[in-house]
């Protein structure tokens, strides 16, 4: 349960971030945090290769920015995408929740056998990302919205029985290339704009 | 089939880094998609492979679809050497001449899809070209926002679909 409200807190962090920056470091704190989540369900093995692949991907975007300054003003934005992610949080996790029927029993640290703060992680991250980049005007938003959603089908994913450091191996690449289309768009955009 | 797939992402890496020397970029990408072209149509037929868990099988039609997909990346790497040298061209084709073998040998559906988003991101390198001039850095970034959010729905609806209980 903890987790999960720092996997909400570093959403809501990076969406209201005016720096891309900050949304780098927001970013590492959500992947980070939601990868934690997932707990004794997944190995090591999977744990190091997410957690490596979210630093990439910060450092790529921490880097794109190339200063401190440079970002994105959310404005009215940041509030719409918020009230889009958690209305569409509580539909899908109504209406798509794949295990029911079990006792609940959720504790703030600790195990979660349940899987709903699992799964209500991925779809509040894919909710997120959706409503992020539905209303971005650029790909600063955009890679940030792109990211957010690979990170809650991440999260899915680990859920599916099959070879799971093959999965986790190819969503790590896709979350890296993802960051580095996005980082090319970014350097691309502000060299159209400082023309 | 992993060492096609292996070849043409080694070759992606080592021609993006001369890329912008096209008397070199050009020819190694013709040849590195003229190998794997050469060991997809010489391997048998069923031909199965496993990679940490991943099952991969090339089947006659994925063979005939790898053969006629490589060959026109190859048709097109020439055309933008010889005609309209574009040198981020390169290493895109041979990095999606990987991800389109992978789509047609891999059994996984999740994996499958994977390598399916990773073949329509990596192209967003190509498609900016003269960003002063023309809108193409607009239209490479609608490209990247409609492959996440259409790819990222695909892959969770597909993650859901597989762990419901059967």
């Amino acid at each position: 349960m903890l987790m999960l409200g720092l996997v909400a807190i570093g959403t809501l962090a990076a969406n209201g971030a005016r720096q891309l920056r900050y949304t780098a470091i927001a970013f590492l704190a959500v992947a980070l945090a939601a990868h934690l989540l997932a707990g004794p369900a997944i190995t090591i093995a999977q744990i190091s290769v997410s957690a490596c692949a979210a630093i990439v991907t910060s450092g790529i975007l921490f880097i794109a920015a190339r200063d401190g300054g440079f970002g994105e003003d959310p404005g009215w934005r940041l509030w719409l995408a918020t009230i889009v992610a958690a209305s569409a949080t509580a539909a899908a996790f109504a209406f798509l929740r794949t295990t029911s029927n079990e006792d609940v029993r959720i504790t703030l640290i600790g195990e979660d056998p349940s899987g709903i703060t699992h799964e209500a992680a991925a779809f509040w991250l894919l909710s997120s990302g959706i409503a992020i980049l539905l209303t971005a005007r650029g790909a600063v938003r955009g890679s940030l919205g792109a990211l957010l959603m690979l990170t809650g089908t991440q999260l899915l994913v680990t859920l599916v029985p099959g070879p799971q450091l093959a999965y986790t191996l190819l969503l790590s690449w896709l979350q890296i290339v993802v960051a580095l289309a996005g980082a090319f768009l970014i350097v691309n955009e502000r060299a159209v704009r400082e023309l | 089939m992993i060492v096609p797939i292996a070849l043409l992402g080694a070759s992606a890496l080592g021609v993006f880094a001369f890329r912008k020397r096209i008397e070199l970029a050009g020819p190694l990408t013709i040849a590195a998609l003229a190998m794997a072209l050469w060991y997809v149509v010489s391997s048998d037929v069923d031909a199965t492979s496993e990679v940490i868990g991943l099952q991969m099988r090339l089947s006659p039609l994925a063979r005939l679809a790898a053969a006629l997909l490589l060959g026109s990346l190859s048709l097109l790497v020439l055309a933008v050497w010889v005609d309209e040298p574009a040198y981020n061209f390169f290493p895109t084709a041979l990095a999606s001449g990987a991800a389109v073998i992978a789509v047609l040998t891999l059994t996984s559906p999740i994996a499958i899809y994977c390598a399916l988003l990773l073949a329509l991101l990596v192209p967003v390198g190509s498609f900016t070209f003269q960003v002063h001039r023309n809108r193409s850095a607009e239209a490479a970034y609608r490209h990247y926002s409609f492959v996440a959010l259409g790819g990222c729905l695909g892959l969770a609806a597909l993650a859901l679909a597989g762990s419901l209980p059967r």
